[in-house]
């Protein structure tokens, strides 16, 4: 009998009038224990009446839909499924087990032939990367021009003892690239690659490139929700957050006009560790559901 | 020993089997109009005690009462103290704020949960989740009954979670007062309590991130309605949002009928643009309401917006559906919340 069902609400509501007519009818009625007889008679209509009502508004708002819900939740062993193994997670392994630094490494993406780049992307994975194999990790995109190339790898490497454990990819673009590259085939190819987020990432452009990041973020802006936009040169020019973002966009301008503007050269190391504060931590899947109990008695739902 | 303490509620029980006891003993007592006023009395009693023994009974459950002032309406923010458990040993600690209002003119009590690591790393800002209770309820049931704190250690511990601060503030000033965390017009300004005082007290009395990557919010029931509802509303201030059981409208009147359009989550999806923000929908598939709601809201959902549906097979609006969902829900919302920062 179902515990949202009518039947049993019926029953329970009949089962208290019953108790109270009975009660009443027998309440005269003469004998050893007559008082304890009435008070079990009366706490028994009480227990039914309340019951009763209890039903009843059970039945109405569904709390309790079976017998099993009315038990206490159960408390399985919460053990995370490994994250999927990225392609190169085996070869960076290999590489170090226990790296003390982070790895810097020329990426060759799958079908990364056909991007429209300058020069091979560069990744860099962090010191921890190997000893955490259920970890999934937030990127760093990095819009790289000609001045960010020499010193990209020590960059990224300085951000994670600064501020995190995180991915930085530097992509190095034709002028005139579409931002499907950013929005599709790196998150593709990285999902392939490496254990990466599938949002929250963060995005870091010169300034140059200020229009193709735009319109990356705003294609997508909960894979890119933070924009950091470097102005290399050595003083002001003016250079603007593009008015057209989304509401929810984070950016950050880093240049001679900023509050911490530093020497140009140190501003993509600023610009690091900026986009890597705005990016999750990295972490295990999340546990498992865990149903309640097993629904003893009636299998039915509804009433 | 509360209004939602087992001791309470085995007394409340043993005294209204006393009451059944006490009419039936006194019952041929007396004679006239004694006999009548003892009989009337006695059995007002038993009604009394039996109604007094399941209100108790049902506030356990849902936490509504924590202490006997409040219940009194003496003390109506009352939500810790000797209800409230110490986390875990070794784990996080539970402090209290009292947010004083000054944009909604509510002054509250607000619990907060703060990560092992926030003593460890004194120079870190750390990511914050508001945590909304269900109506009838108050901050304890999250305390209590689905022993936020303990799952909150746990879920850190194992790397699930980052270290955050969760904060448990009550949605309204009355526990019978339920305003789904909006502005009732008239009444409580909740949605301003909760998006701009509570922000405001704890990035003032906590070492708390300010913007809103490090923010987000989480509710069961009525609350999980909350999350979502205030998500959508304020985009600028929350990250991401998840509901447990959670519906799509407030299910209330407000006052100036939002609860048709800007307050009704269905209404703003199909009418306005969608914000980015991601949102957490889970409920038990027997919870027909719930699991209706979220379904719809999934339906409607259009980029940036991102949802995530997960549900528990059968289960109903309960706590303990409500506790095995909080973990997951708890590390998905995290993953989408920025990292603690160290303060410059």
């Amino acid at each position: 009998m179902s515990l949202t069902g009518l039947p049993l609400l019926i029953a329970v509501a009949v089962l208290a009038v019953g108790a109270a007519v009975v009660t009443a009818r027998t309440w005269h009625r003469r004998g050893r224990g007559r008082a304890l007889t009435r008070a079990a008679a009366v706490l028994l209509t009480e227990v039914l009446a309340l019951l009763a009502v209890g039903l009843a508004v059970n039945r109405a708002e569904g709390f309790y839909p079976t017998w099993g819900d009315l038990l206490p939740a159960g408390t399985g062993r919460h053990d995370t499924e490994p994250a999927r193994a990225g392609r190169l997670d085996r070869w960076l392994a290999s590489r170090s087990p226990t790296p003390t630094a982070p790895v810097a490494f020329p990426w060759h993406p799958p079908r990364g032939g056909r991007w429209p780049v300058t020069a091979t992307p560069t990744v860099v994975v962090p010191a921890d990367y190997p000893q955490h194999p259920t970890r999934r990790y937030p990127v760093i995109a990095v819009l790289a021009d000609h001045t960010t190339g020499p010193g990209e790898a020590t960059a990224a490497r300085t951000v994670e003892q600064d501020t995190g454990p995180v991915i930085v990819v530097f992509t190095h673009l034709r002028p005139g690239a579409g931002p499907t590259v950013l929005t599709e085939a790196l998150p593709a190819g990285l999902a392939r690659d490496l254990r990466v987020t599938s949002h929250s990432w963060a995005l870091i452009a010169p300034a140059d490139l200020t229009g193709l990041a735009r319109d990356v973020v705003r294609a997508a802006p909960a894979r890119y929700p933070a924009l950091a936009l470097v102005d290399d040169a050595p003083e002001p020019t003016g250079l603007a957050v593009p008015p057209d973002l989304p509401a929810t966009e984070t950016v950050a301008v880093i240049g001679a006009s900023t509050h911490h503007p530093g020497r140009p050269a140190d501003r993509l190391a600023v610009a690091l560790r900026w986009a890597c504060r705005q990016t999750p931590v990295p972490l295990d899947g999340p546990a498992p559901l865990i149903p309640p109990p097993p629904q003893a008695g009636s299998p039915s739902t509804g009433g | 020993m509360g209004p939602d303490s087992l001791a309470a509620a085995l007394t409340a029980t043993t005294v209204a089997v006393a009451a059944a006891v006490l009419l039936s003993a006194l019952w041929d007592r007396g004679a006239g109009v004694r006999r009548a006023a003892v009989r009337a009395a006695t059995a007002l009693l038993c009604l009394l005690t039996a109604g007094a023994a399941a209100g108790i009974w049902v506030n356990r459950q849902v936490d509504t009462w924590t202490s006997w002032s409040a219940l009194l309406g003496r003390d109506p923010v009352a939500t810790t103290g000797a209800a409230a458990p110490a986390a875990g040993h070794g784990g996080g600690r539970l402090v209290t704020l009292t947010v004083a209002g000054a944009a909604s003119g509510l002054t509250l009590r607000v619990p907060a949960y703060l990560p092992a690591a926030y003593d460890r790393q004194r120079t870190q800002r750390f990511p914050v989740v508001e945590a909304l209770h269900g109506y009838p309820g108050s901050p304890a049931a999250w305390l209590n009954r689905l022993a936020a704190a303990r799952h909150l250690d746990q879920e850190i511990t194992a790397g699930r979670m980052a270290p955050t601060v969760v904060l448990f503030p009550p949605q309204t000033p009355s526990p019978l007062l339920d305003t789904e965390c909006t502005n009732l017009v008239g009444g409580p300004q909740a949605e301003t309590f909760l998006t701009v005082d509570v922000p405001a007290a704890a990035e003032a009395q906590l070492r708390v991130r300010t913007d809103r990557a490090g923010w987000g919010l989480i509710g069961y029931s009525a609350g999980g309605y909350c999350a979502t509802n205030l998500a959508l509303r304020h985009p600028d201030r929350y990250a991401a949002a998840a509901s447990l059981s959670g519906y799509a409208d407030p299910g209330i009147t407000i006052g100036d009928g939002s609860e048709h359009t800007l307050n009704d989550d269905r209404w703003r999806l199909r009418h306005l643009p969608p914000p980015a923000v991601a949102l957490y929908l889970s409920s038990g598939r027997a919870d027909r309401t719930a699991h209706h709601d979220a379904e719809a809201l999934r339906r409607l959902a259009r980029p940036p917006l991102t949802v995530t549906t997960t549900y528990v097979d059968g289960g109903g609006h309960s706590m303990s559906v409500w506790e095995a969902a909080e973990d997951p829900a708890f590390d998905w919302l995290s993953g989408w919340l920025g990292r603690p920062v160290t303060v410059t």
